[in-house]
């Protein structure tokens, strides 16, 4: 009885955990389905987002929730920057290339968030944070219930604009099929700008929730890096739900190997599930077999 | 006989592009591999050659059952082929291109230096044939289309292979060119060497071919000797009702 | 020119006792082999790594291991760091080479910092303190001067191996697989089997320069080993000398190395590295044939042919 109780337990932090992973990895998953590149400096962005909302709670006063009014904006911008001159110059080029472009911004970033924000660790002091309630008999977190909740509410908000604005339409058409779009009309570059600028305001939430959660050190994004990458790869191409779905499961797999092997190797099991996934099923959960970036 | 297909299946998700082919080719022969557009001329090359795996069936080659080969086994069996749209490589030398094709992956042989005196020699001689030996330390990537078709086919005769499967060697290429390549076809063809050949071009095809196998829908749909090929009304309404 | 610019580097600490210095140059050897093995996967075959510093890591824990748990003679735990090293490349070898491109470049990724964490968490590695290992002390006058012989011999003996590799049948089917590996396989290459051999052929000599290494320092953990920095100077040295050329390591690693010298003075240690980044980035979009590709620009001699020129693509 004991044991299924703890079993329980870790499965719903195994959840409210996964859900955040989601939003960590939508805006990944957006790039990867749209503009067909492996956007590595994702999570150095979703460290910068934790970051801003850390000053923003620190000389602002404010929750971190409410800050993304401000850091989402400022993120976007930024994400459009990332791809007017990073990203657009090296549209013939090799794949490699890019890999090589980003993996420099990602070291210039990280370095820069340290110059400004030191290398220590630092966390955001919320309201709610060491928080705990009980829920059916199990003690839940209450920082990570909230972030479940803001996860929860963005990627609603989310699936509703691809799904009923046009933007969101033509997003969803040039990652079914870009020629067609083209020829329909889309104009692919602009949504382009617009993916990479949603992207970085998803990675801006992220960086709030996993804030509110965890104290963050500069170089804790690598071991991010491993998890959204993990689950957009085990989520299968341009497949939100799929995406959803291996969040989920690599937020339970983490929680799991955390309790029974040891806390320092939850980020190993998503980096050993992204070379299993790449190697033995590229398509993901729910890709169709063939398919691929 | 040197191929035999027997019942081979190639399935893509939903569709069959190889239908339960089966045929032989003729011992010594210059065969040709004729139907219409996506009729699975390419596919079958790519499934003989060991870039696609099968969905069934069998392929023999001299007797020795060839299917499930990686593509390095079977050009070290002695069959070498081009592809549809040509492959070369850009950044070495037309040289050094010529240097590639190998049909061993010993150890030993790795360690070797790439130049003997025989292949320079043979290589030197390919290039002036096709005219481009004063680019042979020039990087491939020089080359127009049409000299880069003219490089692939001479890679193909570098190996000394025993069967060249050719994947429309004359698409693209000028008329005069052309009947260069066919007589050199013919002449390598009267030395030993086997070839099968994917061509659209009717009259390469009846002149050239010793026998000809026609595919459509990915299905054998006939196979004979030009003259029974050409009356053949099935094929023509093949050709026709495209 | 190579017989001159050798002779001047081994007699080089005869006549020069600074020690810093001294430093600077073993670190520019280590960095010459770590480049130099890494272009052979790499700049040659076109599978570009992203975690080379795994088999340097690996070959650094081997060292302290054997040396400080089983008294090993240092010199002989170096080789056994190359072989490990090459015995990891075979198994992660064959994971990850049948990958392509920029998925093989993350898999790398994902396998270096794996090994990092494995290093980091168990117990008998010394957790993240890792290991100590004095060495049998010399003056501090000389005591560099074994390491820079060592450094500089691992060096050497990864050029000329290198080199020699791309004299033969291999070296001309690895830069085959690069260029279009199809057709590559198409002209009779067992593509595996040459990717796989310059893969461990790439791993011994971080192994052992890495052992070396260790020895040096007299300390592993896992940052000194494992760092991801490595592989960032690594993939910065690569392209700013010239991927896939026997030069471009030697160039690279030196003008980095020194870049690095001279910046973290002047701007410090985040500083640098921002610049490093940034120059990185910089090179992969508008230099990715390397600082000598600059005299292109100005229609100088020859064009460099450059890694990343977009081959014919083929469906």
């Amino acid at each position: 009885m004991d044991n299924f109780f703890t079993l329980a337990q870790l499965l719903i932090t195994g959840i409210l955990l996964g859900g955040v992973y989601a939003v960590m990895a939508s805006g990944l998953s957006l790039i990867f389905g749209v503009v067909r590149i492996l956007q590595i400096s994702h999570s150095v962005l979703i460290i910068l987002g934790c970051y801003f909302s850390y000053s923003a709670n620190k000389y602002l006063s404010l929750d971190p929730i409410l800050s993304l009014l401000i850091t989402m904006p400022i993120m976007f911008f930024i994400g459009i920057v990332v791809y007017r001159f990073v990203v657009a110059p090296l549209k013939d080029a090799l794949p490699v290339a890019v890999l090589l472009a980003f993996f420099g911004l990602i070291i210039a970033l990280e370095n820069t968030i340290a110059l400004i924000w030191t290398s220590n660790y630092n966390a955001i002091h919320s309201a709610y944070q060491g928080k705990s309630f009980f829920f059916l008999g199990f003690d839940i977190s209450l920082p990570k219930a909230i972030a479940f909740g803001v996860a929860c509410l963005v990627i609603f908000t989310l699936l509703l604009f691809l799904r009923n604005t046009e933007t969101g339409r033509a997003i969803r058409a040039v990652s079914q099929d870009r020629d067609t779009a083209q020829i329909l009309g889309v104009d692919v570059d602009k949504i382009f700008v617009i993916v990479f600028g949603i992207s970085a305001a998803l990675a801006a939430v992220g960086g709030s929730l996993m804030g509110i959660i965890y104290s963050f050190y500069p170089a804790l994004h690598w071991k991010w890096l491993g998890v959204v990458f993990s689950v957009v790869v085990l989520g299968g191409l341009g497949q939100v739900g799929g995406a959803i779905i291996a969040a989920l499961i690599i937020g339970i797999a983490e929680t799991f190997a955390a309790y029974y092997i040891g806390s320092a190797w939850g980020p190993f099991i998503a980096f050993a599930i992204l070379i299993i996934t790449l190697v033995q099923r590229p398509q993901g959960i729910l890709g169709i077999k063939g398919q691929r970036i | 006989m040197s191929f035999e297909f027997r019942e081979v299946i190639k399935d893509f998700g939903g569709i069959r592009a190889l239908d339960r082919v089966s045929f032989k080719t003729p011992h010594g022969a210059i065969t040709g591999l004729i139907g219409p557009n996506g009729s699975g001329k390419t596919t079958l090359f790519n499934v003989l050659t060991g870039f696609l795996p099968m969905d069934g069936g069998q392929i023999f080659y001299k007797s020795d059952r060839i299917d499930g080969l990686k593509p390095h086994e079977v050009v070290e069996l002695g069959i070498i082929r081009t592809f549809q749209i040509t492959r070369v490589f850009p950044k070495l030398t037309l040289l050094e291109n010529l240097l590639v094709p190998t049909r061993t992956n010993l150890m030993s042989d790795l360690l070797r230096r790439p130049k003997t005196a025989k292949k320079l020699e043979k290589a030197q001689r390919l290039l002036e044939i096709i005219g481009l030996d004063a680019y042979m330390h020039e990087p491939a990537s020089i080359l127009s289309f049409g000299q880069s078709k003219l490089l692939e086919l001479t890679l193909s005769f570098m190996i000394d292979a025993d069967m060249v499967l050719l994947d429309e060697p004359t698409a693209g290429i000028n008329p005069s060119l052309q009947s260069g390549i066919n007589d050199w076809i013919e002449a390598e063809n009267k030395e030993g060497k086997e070839f099968l050949i994917i061509e659209h071009n009717m009259e390469v095809v009846m002149n050239l071919c010793h026998h000809i196998i026609v595919l459509h829908n990915g299905q054998k749909l006939a196979q004979g000797e030009p003259a029974e090929i050409q009356q053949n009304a099935e094929v023509l309404d093949a050709y026709l009702g495209d | 020119m190579t017989n001159l610019v050798m002779v001047l580097l081994i007699f080089f600490p005869i006549f020069v006792r600074d020690r810093h210095l001294l430093h600077i140059l073993i670190a520019i050897f280590v960095y010459v082999t770590l480049v130099q093995s890494w272009n052979l996967p790499g700049g040659y075959t076109g599978y570009t790594s992203f975690g080379h510093v795994l088999f340097f890591g690996i070959g650094g824990y081997t060292t302290a291991m054997l040396v400080v748990f089983f008294s090993v003679p240092t010199v002989i735990t170096y080789l056994i760091a190359g072989i490990l090293s090459s015995l990891v490349a075979l198994i992660f070898g064959y994971i990850s080479l049948r990958l392509k491109g920029p998925y093989f470049a993350i898999a790398t990724l994902a396998l270096a910092t794996m090994g990092r964490y494995v290093f980091l968490n168990f117990e008998i590695f010394g957790g993240a303190e890792g290991v100590l290992m004095p060495m049998s002390p010399l003056s501090p006058d000389i005591e560099k001067i074994p390491y820079y012989y060592g450094a500089l011999l691992v060096a050497a003996l990864t050029t000329l191996t290198v080199y020699l590799i791309t004299k033969t049948r291999l070296g001309l089917g690895l830069m085959a697989i690069r260029e279009n590996e199809e057709k590559a396989a198409g002209a009779g290459i067992n593509t595996t089997k040459h990717k796989v051999i310059a893969f461990i052929v790439s791993a011994f000599f971080p192994g052992v320069i890495g052992g070396l290494y260790a020895s040096y320092l007299e300390y592993v953990n896992p940052d000194s080993c494992f760092s991801i920095l490595y592989s960032a100077n690594i993939l910065l040295m690569a392209i700013l000398g010239g991927i896939g050329t026997i030069a471009g390591p030697i160039l690279g690693s030196a003008v980095v190395v020194i870049l690095s010298e001279i910046f973290s003075v002047v701007i410090g240690h985040q500083g640098r590295l921002i610049v490093f980044g940034l120059l990185l980035t910089f090179m992969a979009i508008y230099l990715p044939g390397g600082l000598l590709s600059v005299k292109d620009k100005f229609g100088y001699g020859k064009k460099t042919v450059s890694f990343f020129d977009q081959n014919t693509k083929d469906e």
